[in-house]
């Protein structure tokens, strides 16, 4: 018979207890592969924690922004109290603004990381599709939420949207259903409550695509190469966890050192500068900017570009993942992505200038001959399979690893104690009312504590994996 | 009582005590509050310390666990533990201070009326500029602000059309940019995508908008007021 509480700590014994009752077990048994552990298959998950980050600082925001035009432009004005004179202030609206290029920007990649490697393939085709719409309507929560700020940049951006509705069909009936009178008074606490509906929606299309991710699990090796699975449970989320935190003390201090830019106040009757939207928008902007029709440039166009995507995985033969094997969809990839990136830069160098269409057209056409041909070059060869590897290992550690586990309890302790340090002085700073300093300080000394925390980590958990 | 404490002369041993009791008063509260915290979250973080060690078994499974490598493993866990203590800390504090001290900021709401506001005086305007204003009503006729430029024209051309002053919408009808009048070279200009419209009746002269600016209709009291009464 065994003595009771000999064999496990109490806390282990809770941990296991939480872990079976919240049902979660099925988690535990979760085998990270090698593959896996590959940058570029981060991206998705760190567009999932920027949203996380996203959600927590707008709710703080929704405390104190007032969404209202009112005589002087209220909303403006709050964002700039919010921004200057409430503590911290700067560093919620940075990390939102931050977090939110981010999380385009992180979609983007994360896209691009499944397309080219083919990770739609059979089962997947809806997790794919779940992703475009759920990317689209960031972008959308995205242009809603920026244009709230009500500077010169956002009555731009409010004013070529009301146009582009009205332009549509059936576009005047629209145009009071999204924007009421158009009167900025009406129109902030609309897009305010679109706003934090359509981010409500996406954390709903996100969990979907979490779920359909779960059921057919990750994806295995573009190449053909049999996955390797080599990291347990709790081993790979402790990383994720030391990487959070180190990343949310990474934007802590950049919003301190770089507090997030508001551009002018926009009152009526008074000239401002002309205002460019966001970077992810340049492309479809720069479209309409060469003067064809507004409907057929902002809607249109982009709608085809995007519709060959969604219907990709039943386009794409699939005989093989590797992205130089598969024709249609590499070629096809390489020129919407050289057209976006085109488009992009040509509206980032002509601001507040017309672009003549037969320039745009000639570019356009010579991108897509140019990417087209790397791409007919590019799966002019098809690649066999890739034999699978596996590392061998005798179970004796190499000298580095155990130089590294020997000394990683003084590189922690030392890691915690400059971290406790700076969090010191934070809180100093803190006292003496000095917000900016403080939020440097305390977003160093997240970064160095998560870092200790890793250190911690690899020393505790991982030993037994290293080799 | 009171007074015989105030006339003797206070020892060091008073005056440390008067500190302590000072910090601890209702006026320095926040820093109280502030020690209270770090010490509670850090405390909190010491006591699992000290029960998951009381609870290890001396020899873990690991096979080179002797007992060089098993106090090793102790403080690991507790740089692990402190540090997410800390971290949580370090959220915390800054967020409690927001909520305590973050003001929101007041402002006047318009009544919603609709009378069309005087724009200004002729004699505020100088010849051959632009005055911006605010209608209340979109040119469909719908309620809104719609911003609108009264233009003084220069005298050769006011004498040609018959009438000094016009007034248009500012929104351009290419994208609803805010068009701004030009003196130097006579014209309305957008300065998105560079349209052009004639000052004197409002059509495109060139650039990418297709129809003409609408035009404010203007009424000019006796004493030189001028007010918009609405659209053409």
């Amino acid at each position: 018979m065994q003595k009771v509480g000999s064999e496990e700590s109490c806390i282990k014994k809770f941990v296991r207890w939480l872990i079976e009752r919240t049902g979660a077990s099925e988690f535990t048994k979760t085998i990270i592969p090698r593959h896996a552990l590959h940058p570029m298959y981060s991206f998705g998950g760190l567009a999932s924690l920027m949203f996380f980050l996203l959600a927590l600082t707008g709710i703080i925001q929704l405390m104190f922004y007032v969404p209202a035009f009112g005589e002087e432009n209220i909303a403006y004005e709050s964002v700039r109290h919010f921004t200057e004179s409430v503590p911290y202030g700067f560093v919620m609206r940075g990390i939102h603004s931050y977090a939110a290029t981010l999380m385009i920007l992180l979609s983007m990649l994360h896209f691009i990381r499944v397309y080219f490697t083919g990770a739609y393939a059979k089962p997947k085709e809806l997790t794919y599709v779940v992703g475009i719409i759920a990317g689209l309507l960031s972008v959308l929560s995205a242009f809603l939420g920026y244009s709230l700020r009500m500077d010169h940049i956002s009555v731009e951006a409010v004013r070529i949207a009301q146009f582009l509705v009205l332009q549509l069909p059936g576009g005047s009936w629209l145009y009071s259903l999204i924007f009421g009178s158009g009167a900025f008074d009406e129109i902030i606490p609309r897009f305010l409550a679109f706003h934090i509906g359509i981010a409500g929606l996406l954390a709903i299309v996100l969990l979907l695509h979490f779920y359909m991710i779960h059921a057919h699990h990750i994806s295995p090796p573009y190449d053909g190469s049999e996955p390797e699975p080599v990291i347990p449970f709790p081993n790979f989320l402790l990383t994720e966890l030391t990487v959070t935190v180190v990343i949310i003390g990474v934007l802590v201090t950049f919003s301190a050192a770089f507090p997030p830019d508001l551009g002018f106040k926009f009152v009526f009757g008074e000239e401002l500068p002309v205002g460019q939207p966001e970077w992810y928008l340049m492309a479809i902007y720069a479209l309409i900017k060469t003067g064809i029709d507004p409907v057929m440039a902002g809607f249109v166009i982009p709608s085809i570009g995007l519709s060959i995507l969604v219907i990709m995985p039943w386009v794409d033969p699939l005989y093989s993942r590797h992205p130089r094997n598969r024709r249609i969809a590499t070629t096809y990839g390489l020129i919407f992505l050289g057209e976006y990136i085109m488009f992009f830069l040509y509206g980032q160098l002509t601001p507040g200038e017309q672009i003549p269409l037969l320039n745009a057209l000639l570019l356009a056409i010579a991108v897509a001959l140019i990417m087209g041909y790397i791409g007919i070059k590019l799966t002019s060869k098809p690649v066999p399979p890739k034999k699978t590897q596996k590392i061998q290992s005798n179970g004796s550690q190499s000298y580095a690893v155990r130089v590294l586990l020997k000394n990683i309890w003084w590189i922690a302790g030392l890691l915690l104690i400059f971290a406790i340090v700076l969090g010191g002085l934070g809180v100093m700073s803190h006292l003496s009312e000095n917000y900016y300093e403080a939020a440097t300080f305390f977003g160093s000394s997240i970064i160095l504590m998560g870092w200790s925390m890793f250190a911690a980590k690899v020393g505790l958990v991982d030993a037994k994996y290293l080799v | 009582m009171f007074h015989l404490i105030k006339s003797r002369r206070v020892s060091a041993a008073e005056h440390f005590f008067a500190n302590l009791l000072d910090t601890a008063s209702l006026t320095n509260l926040k820093n109280l509050g502030v020690l209270i915290f770090l010490t509670l979250v850090v405390g909190v973080g010491v006591i699992i310390y000290y029960f998951y060690v009381r609870s290890l078994k001396p020899k873990h499974n690991n096979p080179r666990n002797d007992k060089h490598m098993n106090s090793r493993r102790n403080f690991l866990v507790g740089v692990f533990v402190l540090a997410l203590a800390g971290i949580v800390a370090q959220f915390l504090l800054p967020l409690l201070e927001l909520l305590k001290k973050g003001t929101v900021i007041t402002g006047g709401i318009p009544s919603g009326q609709e009378t069309q506001p005087k724009i200004a005086n002729i004699a505020e305007i100088p010849p051959d500029s632009q005055v911006s204003f605010v209608l209340r009503r979109n040119p469909d006729g719908s309620p809104g602000q719609h911003p609108a430029i009264l233009i003084r024209l220069p005298e050769d051309k006011a004498a040609l059309l018959g009438k000094e002053f016009v007034a248009y919408s500012a929104v351009c009808t290419h994208l609803g940019c805010i068009v701004n009048y030009k003196s130097e070279e006579d014209i309305i200009f957008c300065p998105c995508h560079a349209g052009y419209f004639d000052p004197t009746n409002g059509k495109v002269i060139s650039g990418p908008p297709k129809k003409h600016l609408p035009e404010v209709k203007l009424r000019i009291e006796e004493n030189g007021d001028i007010y918009a009464e609405g659209w053409l």
